[in-house]
C-alpha cells in the first residue's frame, strides 16, 4: 500500500483544518529533494550517504503514512550498508515511484486535490 | 503532581524538519508545549535556556548523533532527572544497549505513531528519573 491514511487520521482530528492542512501540504513541497538527492547519490554509487538519506526517508515517509515508501528505504538502507549497490540501484526508482504515488493519494484524501491520471 | 500537559515542555531533537514539524504538530495538538531542535548542537546550547519534562532525541543525525548528545546532556547536573526518550527508525540491541548506556530511559519507534507516541510522551512527563547513586 504506497499510502496508508490512518497514519494522519488521529491528527486530523486534533488539529485545526488550516494547521492539518498546511502541515501536508509544506510535506508534499518538502519532499522531492530528499528523493532526488537520493538519486544523485545512487548514481554516484555513494552507498554511505544514501544509506544515511535513506534512514531519513524511512522515518519521514512512513510517519506521513506513505507506508510503501518507508519499507522501500528501509530496505534501500540495509542494501547500502551491506554495500550491495545493485540492490540499492533497483530499489531507488521503486521507491521514488511508489513516494509519488503516496504523495498523490495523500493530496487526494487530505487536501482534496485529484491524482493525476 | 501536575497532569495539565500545558505546564510540560518537550524538547525535540531532529535533523529531519519533516519529523520536527510533524512532532510539533502532534504535541501542540494535545497540549504540550513545544520545542524543536535540528541538532544535537544546538540542543546543548538550548538546554541551558529551558529545562524540559521530558526530551526525545533523534539517533541518527549529522554532526553529534543522539548517543552523544544524550550523555553530553546527562553531564548536565540540571538534567538528571528529566525522561530521555530516543526517537528513531534504528532499534538493534546494539543501539538499545548503546542508548541505555548513555543516560536514555525509553526507546520510541520510527515512523511516528501519534497515539504511540502520547502514550510515551504522557508517560515520561509525570514521571522523573531516579539519580544514580555515587558508587
Amino acid at each position: 500500500m504506497d499510502f496508508d491514511d490512518s497514519a494522519l487520521a488521529g491528527l486530523q482530528e486534533a488539529l485545526p483544518v488550516a494547521e492539518f492542512r498546511e502541515l501536508l501540504a509544506d510535506y508534499l513541497a518538502s519532499m522531492a529533494a530528499p528523493l532526488s538527492q537520493a538519486l544523485a547519490l545512487g548514481e554516484a554509487g555513494n552507498w554511505k550517504d544514501l544509506a544515511f538519506a535513506a534512514h531519513t526517508l524511512v522515518s519521514t515517509s512512513g510517519s506521513y503514512g506513505l507506508t510503501r515508501a518507508s519499507a522501500l528505504a528501509r530496505d534501500l538502507e540495509r542494501a547500502c550498508q551491506a554495500g550491495h549497490g545493485g540492490e540499492a540501484a533497483a530499489l531507488l526508482p521503486e521507491l521514488v515511484a511508489s513516494a509519488t504515488r503516496g504523495a498523490a493519494a495523500l493530496r487526494a484524501r487530505f487536501l482534496g486535490d485529484r491524482v493525476a491520471a | 503532581m501536575t497532569t495539565d500537559p500545558r505546564s510540560k515542555v518537550v524538547l525535540a531533537v531532529d535533523d529531519s524538519p519533516e519529523d520536527l514539524a510533524l512532532l510539533n504538530a502532534i504535541l501542540m495538538g494535545a497540549g504540550y508545549a513545544f520545542v524543536g531542535s535540528a541538532s544535537g548542537e544546538d540542543c546543548l546550547s538550548l538546554i541551558h535556556r529551558c529545562t524540559p519534562r521530558l526530551i526525545l532525541l533523534d539517533i541518527q543525525m549529522p554532526g553529534l548523533d543522539g548517543i552523544e548528545t544524550c550523555r553530553r546532556l546527562r553531564e548536565n547536573p540540571q538534567l538528571k532527572t528529566v525522561p530521555i526518550a530516543f526517537l528513531t527508525a534504528r532499534k538493534t540491541r546494539g543501539d538499545v544497549r548503546e542508548g541505555l548506556a548513555a543516560g536514555g530511559n525509553d526507546f520510541i519507534a520510527k515512523p511516528i505513531n501519534r497515539d504511540t507516541l502520547l502514550q510515551r510522551v504522557q508517560h515520561w512527563t509525570n514521571h522523573r528519573v531516579a539519580v544514580p547513586k555515587a558508587a
